[in-house]
């Protein structure tokens, strides 16, 4: 069979043709005019198709899924099988679509691989034994003609090619009994214990154009292969079927049963092949006659073009379809990780903006004024400290420098403190509240499972952030100070302090008291709250300073929220993934259409 | 019940005891679950054969499909009774064949057999030849590999509950990914009561029926199995047969099969169960011995009782002034007390569940915190209503000082009255003057003392009556306190009787 570029082409067609990446010729050639229009358009539809599939493979290229969700190993592996299979088959099968076909022999572990493989070419060129699994190292087999194709690599790019065997090297083996056209692989099997040879022989099967499937008399009912067949009618892969080792009393029954188990799982049309159980020769090859229906079978594919052509194209197209219908899974894999993302980040930030909103809600509804803080506040009242704060505000004595024994210390200072604790205390509890919402979230989700489990820290407090909180209350407390200042003339005088440090006790009773509407009771501690709330400079600043500690409370937790999502955004999921991959697939279907037209054509 | 059939079964008690203990705490473990099951499983497998009739052994044969399961089982039963055959599946219920049928029914209407499966062996025609293997029961099982779906869930559920296990694999099948992950891998826990048989041997050359079977001994070490006899069989040539039955006699004699499969699944059920329960022993009574008064101490400081009980040291000293109106109308002292504050309170409640959970292992932990912070949102105001009517109780004996006010009052009408009637003597100038004197002295010394003896009194009054608050707040803190321990002390004796029994359940 001549693989090369056919004089018969016309000139034209032939330098497009070499000018393009897909260049490969066809065998017989086509009628003039219209063969020239029909070959432009097969070249387009095929570099349509072409790259549709690599950008698919280029989205692949950042298929990570990241959280360990239900779904996400299996897409893992899909995309990895995906991937290899773009790289093994898919690409270079679209390019060199005249290629020689590479039938892969696949099948249990002990179902007779190698001992066929070498029967049909006549010569021991995969190892066979009894300990199981035999074959680690594939083996490929081609006529001497087709060895350039296989050897550089055109299928299988990923697999080192070698003339020894080897494991996970692909053993190139040139064989004449074999007619040019067709390889044949044979793979290690899909059900042994070696995960290394399951992982292999799926990649090869992938990559196969055809598929010769052995299977025994025993193995026939096994789930496994079942499985695999069921798979490869899925995706319209051209199969055809073994039944080894089958004992020579019960052929007629058992070929019949499989026979009928092939129908009722749809793939009644595939060729099925049966040979008999019986002693090898010397060479350990089987009886001639047991394999001349298969030996003739795959030299009619290999001879006919026609035929290769049709098996390429039906495998290509189903391969593509299936490849389709994974990404889709996949993209709804990529959609879980976006969700599961999103799941955790919201979590954060509901939990932090609950803290928030725990903040100002405590603050205006006069909560702070509790406890111990309402007993200082009452002492605050009763010793008179209060009366001479409000009314050394309602009536400034600017001129005046002395200032009685009373209005001497500062205003407050212990009420002050305790309130200052007390506000530190608040903002550490919504912190550690909201920590403990998250974790709360986070243990039911799988997502957010995995996050406590790789960061010991996340969704716990961090361990300065009490310091923090003093430290804040504290800035707060200065700022504060700063203001009231600027609100008097900038003389330093005792009087001048003293009415600077009444303002601030004053604002910031006002910062954390209710509206004075909401005090409603009448005795004289709540009263006098009513008076501080009824000064309209305290009020004024209290409104401010309430507001710049919410900004500063509310800062402090920014920085917690983002500890958090930096985490979730270290794990890197990629929203942009699933659109990718849908807008391939969407690609990828539109020009499996054409594809399939110009098969039908 | 023999010695270690009763020690068995007081193992599994307390494996069941433990599931329940642990049942509402663990939430969602199938690990739980699963112990569970096996707890009942034993209890039936150890009740069958708690008579001396009923002590049969039950072994299974297992394996993939077309390996010889039926042929084994037939060889074994030295008669044709399990249908083989040519086509794939065979075998699609499981077949029983029982030496000595006494006592057997209640077993195998346990283990599913159907009666029609069910076959005898030794009878009286055997003379004793089959006597040794008196009190077997074999099972020959569905396939485990085939696409069959149902052959596959009959095997499992057999080859969970017999009490041996038979491995049979073929020259094809040995190396089969769907025995060695989907079972011998898994069968860890089951080492003393497995068996994996190589069978069809005649359809190898000797040599490589030895090297295949040190490869296949190779795979089920690898599987985590090791030390379980790897026999090489074929039931053409009859190789093999005599080592198995061998085997069998031994497991029916010694009647232990049973015994050691359960105590095999045990151990790896109280293994699997270990990381719920420390190790080092819980001190649940010292954890709410100084929770409840640390929690109360948090409590008070989060309603501010330091803060109320000055408050009333205060209005006591102002409502006990002597002098004063003698009789002051108006409702008695205002019994305030602020609401408390939430943030105090989440943060003690906080404390107390990270001090009681220090050391325990997840889900523990959760379980004490939620149970601590069950209340927690009505807590503010639970408290607040504990210690204002708490507050309220504490009477101020007003009564005592109306008296002293009138004492006072008198003293000052007797010193006035003692004065003006001096002065009207000394005026008139006749009468006596000492006795208005006497009486003028007396009142302002009366006044004098008792303005000095109800001041002294009154500080030390207010004091005690500020204490006297402060100790009932305190105590209606208490109790609030000990309402918020009580859930977590049942959370933490519920993990001490976990602890126990399984420390109990893996004491062999």
């Amino acid at each position: 069979m001549n693989v090369r570029g056919d004089a018969g082409t016309p000139a034209e067609a032939t330098r497009q043709w070499r000018a393009h990446p897909l260049a490969s010729a066809p065998d017989e050639p086509p009628e003039r005019s219209s063969g020239l229009r029909r070959q432009r358009w097969d070249l387009a539809v095929r570099a349509d198709l072409d790259e549709a599939l690599r950008q698919v493979r280029a989205g692949l290229e950042f298929a990570t899924f990241p959280f360990d969700l239900p779904g996400a190993p299996s897409a893992r592996q899909a995309a990895a099988r995906l991937a290899a299979q773009l790289d093994d088959y898919l690409i270079p099968r679209l390019r060199r679509i005249d290629a020689p076909l590479l039938a892969v022999v696949g099948g249990s572990t002990g179902a007779g691989k190698s001992t066929l493989v070498n029967s049909l070419v006549q010569a021991p060129v995969s190892s066979a034994g009894v300990i199981r699994p035999t074959t680690r190292g594939p083996v490929l087999v081609c006529h001497p003609l087709d060895g350039v194709w296989f050897n550089e690599r055109f299928l299988l790019s990923g697999l080192a090619r070698s003339t020894r065997p080897g494991e996970h090297q692909l053993q190139v083996i040139n064989a004449p009994a074999l007619r040019p056209g067709l390889a044949l692989l044979d793979a290690p099997d899909i059900d042994s214990v070696v995960a290394a040879n399951r992982a292999l022989a799926h990649e090869l099967m992938a990559a196969a154009d055809l598929w010769l499937f052995v299977t025994t008399a025993v193995r026939y009912a096994d789930a496994v292969p079942w499985a695999v067949l069921r798979d490869a009618r899925d995706r319209g892969i051209a199969v055809a079927l073994v039944l080894d080792r089958v004992p020579l009393s019960a052929r007629g029954e058992i070929t019949a049963d499989f026979a009928r188990m092939l129908t009722d799982q749809r793939l009644g049309d595939a060729p099925l092949f049966v040979v008999t159980e019986s002693t090898l020769d010397r060479h350990g090859l089987l009886d001639d006659l047991e394999v001349a229906p298969i030996k003739r079978w795959l030299d009619t594919v290999a001879n006919s073009a026609a035929e290769r052509h049709g098996v390429t194209r039906r495998t290509l197209l189903g391969a593509v379809g299936a490849a389709g219908r994974r990404i889709e899974d996949l993209a709804a894999a990529a959609d879980q990780q976006v969700q599961a993302t999103a799941h955790v980040v919201g979590a954060v930030r509901e939990a932090y903006g609950h803290a928030m909103s725990e903040v100002e809600g405590r603050l205006r509804s006069g909560a702070m004024l509790r406890g111990e803080i309402y007993a200082q506040w009452q002492e605050l009242v009763d010793s008179g400290e209060l009366g001479l704060a409000l009314r050394s505000l309602d009536r400034p004595r600017p001129g005046q420098t002395r200032i009685t024994k009373m209005e001497r210390p500062a205003p407050g200072r212990r009420f002050l403190a305790a309130l200052h604790g007390a506000l530190a205390a608040l903002v550490s509890e919504v912190d550690i509240a909201a920590t403990e919402r998250i974790r709360a979230q986070w243990r039911s989700d799988p997502a957010g499972r995995e996050l406590l489990a790789k960061h010991e820290t996340l969704a716990r407090p961090w361990p300065g952030f009490v310091d923090a909180a003093h430290d804040l209350v504290h800035h707060w407390h200065t700022w504060l100070r700063g203001q009231a200042r600027s609100e008097a003339p900038r003389l330093r005088t005792a009087t001048r302090s003293y009415q600077t440090a009444a303002t601030v006790l004053l604002s910031t009773v006002a910062a954390v008291a209710p509206r004075p509407e909401e005090i409603t009771a009448t005795t004289r501690a709540p009263q006098m709250l009513r008076s501080v709330m009824e000064n309209r400079a305290a009020r004024d600043l209290g409104e401010r300073a309430r507001a710049e500690f919410l900004v500063r409370v509310g800062d402090l937790l920014a920085l917690e929220v983002e500890r958090h999502l930096s985490a979730i955004s270290a794990v890197a999921v990629n929203p942009a993934l699933a659109p990718t991959l849908r807008d391939g697939a969407a690609r990828l279907g539109v020009a499996r259409s054409a594809f399939a037209t110009l098969d039908a054509a | 019940m023999t010695g270690p059939t009763a020690d068995l079964s007081r193992r599994f008690d307390s494996l069941g005891r433990f599931t329940r203990v642990a049942a509402p705490h663990v939430k969602d473990v199938p690990k739980l679950i699963s112990a569970a099951a096996l707890v009942e499983r034993a209890r039936a497998r150890l009740h069958l054969g708690a008579s001396d009739e009923g002590d049969h052994t039950v072994v299974a044969l297992a394996g993939a499909t077309g390996v010889g399961k039926s042929s084994l089982f037939n060889a074994l039963a030295r008669m044709d009774l399990s249908p083989s055959g040519h086509l794939r599946p065979t075998t699609g219920h499981a077949h029983a064949c029982v030496w000595n049928a006494r006592g057997a029914d209640p077993l195998l209407d346990w283990l599913g057999v159907a009666p029609q499966r069910r076959f005898v062996r030794e009878s009286a025609l055997d003379a004793e030849d089959e006597a040794p293997l008196r009190g077997l029961v074999l099972l020959d099982l569905p396939d485990v590999d085939s696409i069959a779906t149902d052959n596959r869930i009959e095997a499992d559920r057999l080859v969970g509950i017999v009490d041996l296990v038979i491995w049979v694999l073929d020259p094809q099948k040995y190396a089969d990914q769907s025995v060695h992950d989907g079972y011998l891998r898994h069968m860890g826990a089951l080492c003393d009561v497995t068996v994996v048989v190589f069978n069809q041997i005649d359809r190898l050359t000797p040599a490589d029926a030895d090297r295949c079977r040190a490869d296949l001994a190779r795979l089920v070490e690898a599987d985590g199995l090791p030390g379980v006899p790897v026999i090489a069989t074929s039931t053409v040539s009859g190789a093999g047969i005599e080592e198995i039955r061998v085997l069998l006699e031994k497991a029916v004699s010694g009647r232990s099969a049973a015994v050691a499969r359960l105590e095999g699944e045990l151990d790896q059920a109280v293994a699997q169960l270990g990381p719920l329960v420390s190790a080092e022993p819980l001190n649940e009574e010292g954890v709410s011995r100084e929770a409840v008064p640390e929690l109360a101490d948090g409590f008070a400081a989060a309603v501010g009782v330091p803060g109320v009980a000055r408050e009333a040291e205060r209005t006591y000293r102002a409502r006990a002034a002597v002098p004063g109106p003698p009789f002051r109308r108006g409702s008695p002292a205002p019994a305030e007390v602020a609401p408390a504050d939430p943030a105090a309170i989440g943060a003690t409640v906080r404390r107390l569940a990270a001090r009681a959970t220090a050391g325990l292992p997840a889900p523990w932990p959760d379980e004490v915190r939620a149970a601590a912070s069950d209340e927690l949102p009505q807590l503010p105001d639970e408290l607040a209503r504990a210690t204002a009517a708490a507050r309220g109780q504490v009477s101020q004996h007003a009564a005592g000082w109306r008296i002293a006010r009138v004492l006072w009052w008198l003293a000052l009408a007797a010193a006035i009255g003692g004065v003006a009637w001096l002065g009207w003597v000394l005026v008139r100038n006749s009468g006596d003057r000492v006795l208005p004197a006497v009486v003028a002295g007396a009142g302002v010394l009366s006044v004098v003392a008792v303005t000095v003896v109800a001041a002294i009194w009154r500080r030390l009054a207010a004091r005690r009556y500020g204490r006297k608050v402060e100790a009932r707040l305190r105590e209606a803190t208490l109790t609030v306190a000990r309402e918020v321990v009580a859930p977590v002390r049942v959370v933490l004796r519920d993990y001490a009787d976990a602890q126990a029994a399984l420390t109990d359940a893996s004491v062999g």
